[in-house]
């Protein structure tokens, strides 16, 4: 379908059914909660979630290109298969959610997160992608915030609100010096107005506030030196949540960057070649650091969260070349939601939803719990980047994607590759306590149904995405 | 680079002087309580600083907003918790914490020096354009922001709720 | 005026607001200072607006609505953290957690 520029509401309606899906389930799964029939609630937002990832799976066949209301939002290529991505990971942290957190308020505010999330990908205009990603972190604050646990809980709260309120006021200081620049917020008007690189010795003083709206991201998708927050924030809450932060949550901060240098910054990279080294040394330092201190983990959710971090710095990967190397961050970010979700459902299953989860839990799975351990051993090994699973191709094509690009490129994908290799150390220790035999007594795996049909999906998935990574490239971005 | 200074921006910096002296107090005092009513002083400070800029619609939003909602939440949160005498800070996490904020500041700082002045002449906030802007340009903006402040009124009600 | 002189004026403001965020241990007097910077944000906005057109106005109203609703939410949390721990001490938490090891 060719592009269309639309200023109709019916037709916004109708490009963006899967985000209204959402909305209307999160009211409707608002007010089932209510009346306290948990079991029916699950159901409608399962359905909610699954007719908004068929409807992004419908508009990605179709090819749609679409941009609303003068350049301020549109449906292309790229939004559809962010959604795809994210919706995957919020469905599985879904299946995760304990029979205790859904009497509170989780689905709703679930469903509401994950709205703001897709629109947060779809934006193209400096001020929603404030407002949209302010609006996909507010539910995040209150549901990490189940404080009855332990005191992890509470320094996980605590540490993940004041990092959110830093972002928002990095990111609307920054906003305030890019506009008061330039004169302009969308993307299309900020890309022309540095294409004719008008600057003169003000240069530097909008760098710095492409700087801080990107450092306001970088907080939000753990780039190191900002990650802090996210270790404790992953191990103290629930860890159903934990699923959600580390796929969707992480995965917006991220695509929202890969945008925003592919649109309206991306003739900064040719007026100031250093720009392309900052971004290299902040991904160099969120490769390097996680996955060295994972070494000496003893806690699964703690050694998830580093993982998490690690995988954010492979995709930051992408910062540094966006012009070539976007299209695959598609593919990537697809397969770490679903392996990143489900290793947090298994240890949801074998640990429950608390802080405590030390590496014993996992001695003689295979034998208690063949199922979790099947999948838990699947997911690892996608993380790690092992053939024949997702994991392993996402990384392949990014890594000489990036070793194509040029020198420095070259050198990058060495320490990506060398740092991979690392991980894969820390995931095999995993993989290894599973096949003990030995008596475990602090297991008590709590099987579901749900949870079953979850982990075999996702073990399919895994297993058949290694064959289909070009479906799911970033073809085009409108902006 | 000629810096113009006229009565007006003589205005503006008494009143952004009262608004650090408040609010530089309103860090230091013991009492919670006290800390409030000085944030009251910084409030009604930076109001008269947005004036007189011009910018008097986003002044009164600016009151509104803060003097008129979070105020009245903040005084609620400190009677309803305790103590209201404040915890002094340990000695090396408030140095630190100077340093770094030093660091932000100054970095922020030498940035503005560099670039070029722009001057402004005069300038009032046009009402209808602010307007047409927020419901007809940017309307999507209003949609996103009841999304969040759905978020917010859910998850605020349900954290502070008391059945548990 | 010069648009500079207006925005190095609430560069201190902006100091003191960094600071408390960092630095202090009762987490309304976070908050307190959360509304500071924030100030300092918006009269950044509001001199920018006055240089570049009313884009500007529209982006301050919104990040006060942004910045107040994350207050209202903190408050919320603090209030929920006096009812269960017995204090609003953002370091007394860890000292609590190295007891319950």
């Amino acid at each position: 379908m060719p592009a269309l520029i639309d200023q109709d509401l019916y037709s916004f309606a109708y490009y963006f059914s899967p985000i209204i899906t959402l909305l209307i389930g999160a009211i409707i799964v608002a007010l089932i909660t209510l009346v306290k029939r948990i079991k029916l609630a699950k159901m409608i937002s399962y359905i909610f979630m699954l007719s908004s990832l068929s409807l992004s799976f419908y508009f990605l066949s179709r090819n749609v290109e679409v941009l609303f209301f003068n350049n301020l939002i549109s449906v292309d290529n790229f939004s559809i298969v962010s959604w795809i991505a994210l919706i995957v990971g919020a469905i599985i942290s879904l299946a995760a959610l304990s029979e205790e957190l859904l009497k509170r308020e989780a689905q709703p505010l679930l469903l509401l997160s994950l709205a703001a999330s897709l629109i947060v990908v779809s934006t193209r205009d400096l001020i929603l992608l404030f407002l949209a990603i302010e609006a996909s972190v507010f539910p995040a604050y209150v549901l990490v915030a189940q404080f009855k646990r332990d005191y992890f809980s509470l320094e996980a709260t605590i540490k993940f609100f004041i990092f959110g309120v830093l972002s928002t006021l990095l990111f609307a200081y920054g906003l305030a010096i890019t506009y008061g620049i330039s004169g302009s917020v969308s993307f299309l008007s900020l890309y022309n107005y540095f294409e004719k690189s008008l600057l003169g010795s003000e240069k530097s003083f909008i760098i710095l506030g492409i700087l801080l709206i990107i450092a306001s991201l970088g907080i939000k998708s753990t780039l190191v030196p900002l990650h802090v927050w996210a270790i404790d924030a992953y191990q103290g809450s629930p860890t159903s949540i934990a699923a959600y932060l580390s796929s969707t949550a992480k995965l917006t901060g991220i695509i929202a960057i890969a945008l925003l240098l592919s649109t309206a910054f991306k003739p900064i990279f040719y007026l100031e070649p250093w720009f392309r080294y900052i971004l290299a040394i902040l991904a160099l330092i969120t490769m390097i650091v996680p996955n060295v201190v994972a070494l000496v983990q003893r806690n699964i959710k703690r050694l998830l969260a580093y993982s998490s971090v690690a995988h954010a710095g492979y995709m930051a990967l992408v910062f540094v070349f966006p012009s070539e190397t976007l299209p695959l961050l598609g593919f990537y970010v697809l397969t770490y939601s679903i392996a990143k979700a489900v290793s947090f459902l298994v240890t949801n299953r074998i640990s429950g939803e608390g802080s405590e989860s030390p590496y014993e839990k996992l001695l003689a799975l295979f034998k208690i719990d063949p199922l979790a351990a099947t999948t838990f051993t699947v997911a690892l090994l996608s993380l790690a980047g092992i053939p024949p699973f997702a994991g392993f191709m996402a990384k392949f094509l990014l890594f000489l994607n990036v070793a194509f690009s040029s020198i420095l490129g070259v050198y990058l994908a060495l320490v990506a590759l060398i740092m991979s290799g690392v991980s894969v150390y820390y995931y095999a220790y995993l993989i290894r306590l599973e096949v003990i035999i030995e008596k475990n007594s602090l297991l008590k795996s709590n099987k579901t149904l749900e949870t079953d049909i979850m982990m075999i999906i996702s073990i399919i998935a895994l297993l058949l995405l290694t064959f289909f990574p070009s479906y799911f490239y970033y073809q085009k971005i409108l902006f | 680079m000629d810096l113009i200074i006229d009565s007006n921006t003589l205005l503006y910096l008494v009143a952004i002087g009262w608004a650090t002296l408040f609010s530089f107090l309103a860090i230091r005092t013991r009492d919670i309580l006290y800390s409030a009513v000085f944030l009251v002083g910084m409030y009604v400070a930076s109001a008269w600083a947005l004036i007189q800029i011009g910018a008097w619609f986003l002044a009164l939003i600016y009151l509104f907003v803060n003097a008129g909602g979070v105020l009245v939440l903040i005084i609620f949160a400190a009677m309803l918790t305790r103590p209201t005498i404040d915890i002094p800070p340990t000695k090396e996490l408030s140095r630190v914490a100077f340093i770094n904020a030093l660091l932000i500041v100054a970095l922020i700082a030498s940035m503005i020096l560099i670039s070029k002045s722009e001057i402004y002449t005069s300038f009032s906030s046009n009402l209808s354009l602010i307007i047409k802007l927020l419901f007809n340009d940017y309307g999507i903006t209003l949609f996103i922001l009841s999304l969040a402040a759905l978020a917010i009124y859910l998850g605020a009600i349900y954290i502070a709720s008391e059945e548990k | 005026m010069n648009a500079i002189i207006a925005l190095i004026a609430v560069l201190p403001l902006l100091l003191i607001g960094i600071y408390g965020i960092l630095a202090r241990r009762h987490l309304i007097r976070i908050i307190i200072s959360i509304e500071i910077a924030m100030s300092a944000v918006i009269l950044s906005i509001g001199t920018l607006a006055t240089v570049k057109g009313s884009l500007g106005e529209v982006l301050g109203v919104l990040v006060i609505i942004i910045i107040a609703l994350e207050a209202a939410l903190g408050l919320a949390l603090a209030i929920e953290m006096d009812r269960t721990y017995g204090s609003v001490d953002i370091l007394e938490i860890r000292k609590l957690k190295e007891e319950e090891k």
